[in-house]
């Protein structure tokens, strides 16, 4: 019996093509040259799956993945998200391409812009993000010369950052829970209209200023805040060096091993604010950000090096970047005086 | 960037999806076709000053990754039942030719997915994102070996009939198959 050349094909397309239909394929695609087309269309066809599947794959954050993993969730909804970014992983694989070329044509700093312009791009398509911070190393210094006349030498000392949560939103929202070193939590935030902090006991403080309580986020001293992801970012464009290092499989942050991610290094120009060094992990495919280092970054009096490392995208709503999401009803609130 | 730069750049964006089919056509592997390809697009830069604009750009890219094809399957030929030189050439031909380099649309495959029943997406995500064969998808849902195969294809089948409903609707004239 004469085998049907699709199920030749698409034997061979899986790899289930036993070694004695190979001959019978070759002989079907070589006999005319529609055979010949029939088979490429099929190809193209499951070549495209792969690039389509995988960057829509890889645009999903393990929460939202949970989320859409059973069939009726696929079903109802969700797709929106990896429609959109199904096209820009598609284009990001071109992109790469480009950045290849830029750095073959001996221009590395050039293959790096390109990359920062789609981690940037990438980012801005996220309204939400939570990430745990690490605190690697810490350098005490001494306040220098006149810090006594500075507001920072007024304030507390600052809680310490190792395992704190910090989410940040859109219009410089921001929330940061720490746990104080007696092992209570401390929460300060901005929901972009005032700042505000909830501490482990008296009242809330509220501060008509919404980047008062900001100054506990690593960054802000030097025009590198965290809060204000783009900001940063376009800060590492234009005061860093930048490199970018080959991609890696391993699993890092919410990437799982899968993911083929590569490391964006900027190194701080001379006369320039901010850490010695920068360090961004992200997807290749999509430009999605899970991890950032900086390294030696003054924070108050000492220097030290965090990291951030992403743990989901999830949408929070308006609701989660103010003060009453973290208090209970009841707690007295105060405006806190301004300098 | 200077002009030719923003030519070939241009060029090589428009064929790449060509390039990588063909490569697929001849290894299968999505991860090898992934390094394949890489090393083309590399021979492609390095080499476009011998490009001689009168040809087809997608057939002189084609040319240069049948060279990387031929290597590679030389290499594994052993260990592996691939397609012999005449059949690569003939596939590179194929590829070639202005109906398959050609760029396709992308939205019509995105909607064509998404009517997908759940069951048949699981089965895509297993086979394309994951990367597995039929018989390790049968492993993970409990089908047998030649079910999963036999989805695989109807899946692929039903794309098909999908993406030309979608493109007749495009054009303008109606396709009246049932689905």
């Amino acid at each position: 019996m004469t085998p049907d050349p699709r199920e030749l094909i698409d034997a061979y397309l899986d790899d289930v093509l036993p070694p004695e239909s190979m001959a019978a394929l070759e002989h079907w695609i070589r006999a005319r040259e529609e055979n010949a087309r029939e088979f490429a269309m099929a190809v193209r066809l499951h070549d495209r799956l792969r690039d389509e599947l995988t960057a829509a794959s890889s645009a999903t954050t393990p929460s939202s993945r949970r989320a859409t993993d059973t069939p009726g969730a696929r079903a109802s909804g969700g797709w929106a998200a990896w429609r959109r970014t199904a096209i820009a992983g598609v284009a990001a694989s071109i992109i790469v391409s480009l950045a290849l070329w830029w750095t073959l044509s001996g221009s590395p700093a050039a293959a790096a812009a390109v990359e920062l312009n789609r981690v940037i791009e990438a980012a801005a398509s996220v309204t939400d993000r939570t990430y745990r911070l690490s605190l690697e190393e810490v350098a005490a210094g001494r306040p220098p010369a006149g810090m006594s006349d500075r507001a920072e030498s007024k304030r507390p000392p600052k809680q310490p950052l190792d395992n704190a949560m910090l989410t940040v939103g859109s219009g410089h929202r921001f929330v940061l829970l720490r746990t104080t070193r007696d092992g209570r939590p401390f929460v300060t935030g901005s929901d972009g209209l005032e700042g505000w902090a909830v501490r482990p006991a008296g009242p809330v403080l509220v501060s008509r200023d919404p980047a008062h309580f900001g100054r506990d986020v690593p960054g802000h001293e030097h025009g590198m805040s965290l809060v204000d992801l783009n900001e940063a970012l376009n800060q590492l464009r234009a005061a860093y060096e930048l490199r970018v290092l080959p991609v890696e499989k391993a699993e890092v942050g919410s990437a799982p091993a899968s993911e083929a991610t590569r490391l964006l290094v900027g190194v701080k120009k001379p006369g320039q604010r901010g850490p010695m060094r920068v360090e961004v992990t992200y997807v290749v495919v999509t430009g999605r950000i899970v991890q950032m280092r900086f390294i030696d970054m003054p924070y108050g009096p000492d220097r030290v090096t965090v990291r951030l490392t992403l743990e989901n995208e999830d949408p929070r709503g308006d609701a989660f970047y103010a003060h009453a999401a973290h208090h209970a009803a009841d707690r007295a609130v105060e405006e806190e005086d301004q300098p | 960037m200077d002009e030719r730069s923003r030519q070939a750049t241009r060029l090589w964006t428009s064929a790449q999806p060509a390039v990588s089919a063909f490569l697929t056509s001849a290894v299968r592997d999505f991860s090898v076709r992934q390094d394949l390809l890489q090393d083309v697009a590399v021979a492609v830069i390095e080499s476009f000053d011998r490009y001689d604009p009168s040809r087809p750009f997608a057939a002189w890219a084609i040319g240069i990754a049948q060279n990387h094809v031929r290597t590679h399957l030389r290499r594994i030929r052993r260990d592996r039942h691939v397609f012999d030189d005449d059949t690569v050439a003939a596939l590179a031909v194929t590829f070639a030719s202005p109906e398959l380099s050609a760029p396709e649309p992308l939205e019509h495959l995105r909607d064509c997915l998404e009517k997908l029943p759940p069951k048949s997406r699981e089965l895509c995500d297993l086979r394309y994102v994951e990367d597995l064969k039929p018989a390790a998808i049968a492993e993970v849902n409990g089908m047998t070996p030649n079910s999963v195969a036999k989805a695989l294809q109807r899946i692929r089948e039903q794309l098909r009939e999908c993406l030309e409903r979608s493109q007749s609707l495009h054009r303008g004239a109606y396709d009246a198959r049932p689905a």
